[in-house]
């Protein structure tokens, strides 16, 4: 039997994992890479919430989808920004 | 005759335009300016002379008051209120005349005098400024107005010692004026507020009213440190009048005020402004002599003295411009002595009377006086009259005018001085003959020093000059035409009646001339002359030999009586060394240090916080969380979670 | 599958998701750090076939290991970050990091821990409970409450926006 704690547990391990990438790593790819991580704990979270708390509802499901889509989205612009910065001054570590 | 405002406002816009117009001008347009505007308002003075002595003056055989502008200036209470405005008297009247008349051939005398001075653009404004304060301050109707234009005479004076203001001279010497007469005026201040406190006015009008009766009704049993307040009130009014006339032993800024420009010294330091402190008590006489007759005691025995002192430094100074200093202090305690003999009412009043008299003869031929001087020294550039000699073949109208001022200023007859001194001796011989002695003495010392101070400029050898003979000439006629028209006016003014025009109770009286008393002061005076005469026509040593022979006594005397020492004495060790010290201490310590610290506090503060705001985003991320962490933490503690 | 070895694989994929997301975080080599973020991504496809949320771990899969990861790796490739020597920083900041990353993991599973849900039906978990992909696309597009038309459209607009904005930042002069 799957509890519905082991989940959250997951994500908030993966989401302090990702804070801590994130404030540490120089590269702004690689913290590009943790924001990642904390989106996706998130995401977990909200299929969790939905499945084990309101099962007939699909409020959570839709938010999932509609974050996965959101961080694809903002993954392109920061990429484009990092690039243009790189182009620009030739570095991306902060 | 509401255009007497005009004789205020007139000069008033002159040092506003001049003074805003500055170098934009031609400096002899500014001066023309100045010298026009004054010359408006000496037509307008002698009008309002003409209509009120003539015309409107007199009701019922006694001279009115009459104030043809009053508006009220600050509201402050039903009780307590300030106004501006124009009390036109007899006396008010006579200072009029002087000042305009003085200031418009001060003026006419500057313009030769003070060609190709630079900044004579602000020399015109300032004696504008003097002007407009100085009439401000005769004709104010009340003592708070007085006080307001006396500062405002403080401060022109102070602006026109420091015209050098290159000079450190001059810079020290305007700073001393204004120190020392602002420092008398503290105790007219305080002398005003408490006079009011208890009278509910400032007006001079209610004061003097029915012989002082609100002053001594109010006022009476009121005691203070064993004296009684009126006494107070008055010894400190007296001695805001004595630092502004420079009465021992506050006179010492009045020589050095020298450092000035001549003509400023002429109009200011001679004829007007020192003389308003004797004006101030002719103003408040009724009050003085009905509530606090111990104060004119008083005033009696510092002015004989100062008088006394004053001419004998006189006799040792070897500075022309200190000599008439010192004539002066010594003249306007005579002045201020008459005021303290005076009585009350009728012929008792005729020294009151004499007093104004002389203050307005002593302003014609004082003037004269410096501006006799001012012309030697435009010519030889020195002020050390051991420098001058034998200048009578080179300006024989300088020499003769100032001759003929010497003639007044001791008291010969026919000339000015002597009707006016004449009537001071009697009425000092008639009601206090100590004084009386001592003031003929005065007289002859009087006599010495004016003809030692003639004879060395004028007669005696050549000496070295510091100018070339062939240069020495008469002055330019912009400043002969002015000695000539005081020389006149010393000669002829003392044939004005003023016992019909000026009394204490605004009655005329007559008076005549007392022969014995004249008698006694001409044979004074002959024997001043006469020593003078032997000692310094010709060259010769006698006077070194005297000055040896006295010693110590004459070197005292050189040196002022060494008062100028001891006030510096006073300032630097008592002042400076007991009050200022551990107050700068004080203040560099703990007022100082106290305001560094919390700088140096907060400088740190900032510094650790700084860090704070490095514009490092992982830096805000991780304050950012520590905060929310640690709020969420601090809320399960107090929701009491844990 | 018994619930015994499913309880086993979700616990292996749970172990793994957070082995690697360390390793994703603290790999010098940027390159190899995205690796670790697919799999991560992968494991989170797991849990959502877990939860029985199968068209979520479809999407999951295509937009994020098709799309999002193939775009770090170009744009690592793009601005070579992974030649450059990647020093490590052992500075303070990475202890301050460490303490406060573990006192948040204290707090929040604390929270958590001491939380009691509730569960409105706690059996439905298992097996039967796939959605319907007719509801989805009827969720998605409906205009009736809880539907999601509005938002659906918005997205679409932002994905749009999203692509102009790239291409002209990324744009060389």
């Amino acid at each position: 039997m799957i509890k519905m704690e082991y989940y959250l547990i997951i994500s908030t391990l993966m989401f302090f994992i990702g804070i801590y990438g994130f404030i540490t790593r120089k590269n702004m790819i690689a913290v590009l890479v943790s924001l990642e991580l904390m989106l996706n704990a998130v995401e977990i979270n909200f299929a969790v919430f939905n499945r084990y708390l309101f099962p007939n509802q699909f409020e959570g499901m839709f938010f999932t989808f509609f974050g996965i889509v959101i961080t694809a989205s903002e993954t392109v612009v920061a990429l484009a920004i990092i690039i243009n910065a790189y182009r620009t001054i030739g570095n991306i570590e902060i | 005759m509401e255009y007497s405002s005009l004789i205020i406002i007139i000069p008033f816009v002159i040092f506003f335009l001049l003074g805003l117009l500055g170098k934009r001008i031609k400096s002899y347009l500014s001066g023309l300016i100045g010298t026009i505007g004054v010359g408006v308002c000496v037509v307008i003075a002698y009008v309002i002379f003409y209509q009120y002595f003539f015309k409107i003056g007199k009701t019922n055989k006694v001279w009115r008051e009459i104030i043809p502008l009053n508006f009220k200036w600050f509201h402050f209470t039903d009780k307590l209120q300030i106004d501006l405005g124009i009390l036109l008297d007899p006396i008010s009247i006579m200072m009029l005349v002087v000042i305009t008349t003085v200031s418009f051939i001060v003026h006419i005398y500057s313009l030769g005098y003070m060609r190709g001075e630079s900044g004579e653009q602000r020399y015109y404004a300032f004696l504008s400024l003097f002007v407009f304060s100085m009439l401000g301050l005769v004709l104010a109707t009340n003592i708070f107005q007085m006080y307001i234009f006396w500062e405002l005479v403080g401060v022109s004076s102070y602006l026109l010692i420091g015209f050098y203001y290159t000079r450190p001279m001059a810079v020290v010497a305007s700073k001393k004026a204004f120190i020392v007469t602002r420092f008398a005026d503290f105790g007219f201040l305080v002398g005003i507020l408490i006079l009011s406190y208890y009278t509910k006015t400032f007006n001079f009008n209610m004061l003097i009213k029915n012989n002082a009766a609100l002053v001594t009704t109010l006022m009476k049993g009121e005691v203070f440190c064993g004296l009684s307040v009126i006494t107070w009130v008055f010894a400190l009014i007296f001695i805001g009048a004595a630092g502004k006339s420079a009465i021992f032993p506050l006179h010492i800024w009045l020589p050095d005020a020298m450092e000035g420009p001549t003509p400023a010294s002429a109009l200011i330091h001679a004829a007007t402004m020192v003389v308003s402190g004797v004006y101030l008590i002719a103003r408040l006489f009724p009050v003085y002599f009905f509530a606090s007759h111990d104060v004119l005691k008083m005033i009696v025995f510092i002015g004989t003295f100062t008088a006394l002192f004053g001419s004998i430094v006189a006799i040792t100074q070897n500075d022309i411009k200190r000599v008439l200093a010192f004539s002066t202090i010594s003249q306007i305690s005579y002045m201020m002595v008459a005021i303290g003999i005076s009585g009350y009412g009728g012929c008792n009043g005729s020294a009151y009377m004499a007093s104004m008299f002389h203050l307005f003869t002593h302003a014609f031929f004082k003037s004269l006086l410096f501006l006799g001087a001012g012309s030697v020294i435009h010519l030889v550039h020195t002020n050390d009259i051991n420098n001058m000699g034998g200048l009578h073949k080179y300006m024989p109208v300088t020499s003769i005018s100032f001759f003929i001022a010497c003639l007044s200023i001791v008291g010969v007859p026919p000339f000015s001085g002597f009707y006016s001194k004449d009537e001071i001796l009697t009425a000092a011989f008639y009601t206090q003959p100590i004084v009386f002695w001592i003031l003929l003495i005065i007289v002859g010392l009087t006599s010495f020093y004016m003809f030692r101070l003639y004879f060395l400029v004028f007669w005696n050898h050549v000496k070295k000059l510091n100018v070339n003979y062939v240069e020495l000439h008469e002055s330019s006629i912009l400043m002969l035409v002015p000695l000539i028209v005081l020389s006149l006016f010393s000669v002829f003014g003392g044939l004005v009646p003023f016992s019909i025009f000026i009394s204490t109770d605004s009655m005329s009286f007559h008076t005549r001339i007392d022969w014995t008393v004249a008698f006694m002061s001409i044979i004074v005076i002959i024997i001043g002359i006469v020593s003078a005469t032997f000692l310094y026509l010709k060259k010769n040593d006698k006077s070194t030999k005297i000055a040896i022979f006295c010693g110590k006594f004459y070197k005292i005397v050189l040196h002022r009586f060494y008062l100028n020492e001891i006030w510096l004495w006073m300032t630097r060790i008592v002042i400076f060394k007991c009050i200022c010290i551990p107050i700068k201490w004080f203040d560099k310590h703990v007022i100082d240090n106290s305001i560094n610290e919390l700088g140096l506090i907060i400088q740190k503060i900032s510094f650790s916080i700084k860090l704070l705001q490095s514009g490092k985003l992982q830096f805000y991320i991780l304050i950012f969380l520590a905060g929310v962490i640690g709020l969420t933490a601090i809320s399960f503690i107090l929701l009491g979670v844990v | 599958m018994s619930s015994i070895v499913s309880f086993m694989v979700f616990v292996l994929l749970g172990v793994i998701s957070i082995i690697l997301s360390m390793l994703a975080v603290l790999s010098r080599n940027l390159f190899r750090s995205i690796t670790y973020l697919f799999l991560v991504l992968l494991c989170t496809a797991g849990f959502y076939l877990f939860l029985n949320y199968h068209f979520l771990a479809a999407i999951q899969i295509s937009v994020y290991v098709g799309g999002v990861v193939i775009l770090f790796i170009f744009a690592v490739f793009l601005t070579d970050s992974n030649v450059k020597a990647f020093k490590r920083n052992r500075s303070i900041k990475c202890i301050i990091a460490t303490v406060i990353t573990l006192s948040g993991v204290l707090v929040t599973s604390f929270a958590l821990l001491n939380h009691q849900f509730i569960y409105t039906n706690n059996c439905m978990i298992e097996g039967d409970m796939e959605i319907d992909m007719k509801l989805i696309g009827k969720y998605l597009i409906g205009v009736e409450k809880y539907q999601y038309f509005l938002p659906f459209e918005v997205l679409s607009l932002l994905l749009f926006v999203c692509i102009i904005g790239g291409i002209l930042i990324a744009k060389s002069e």
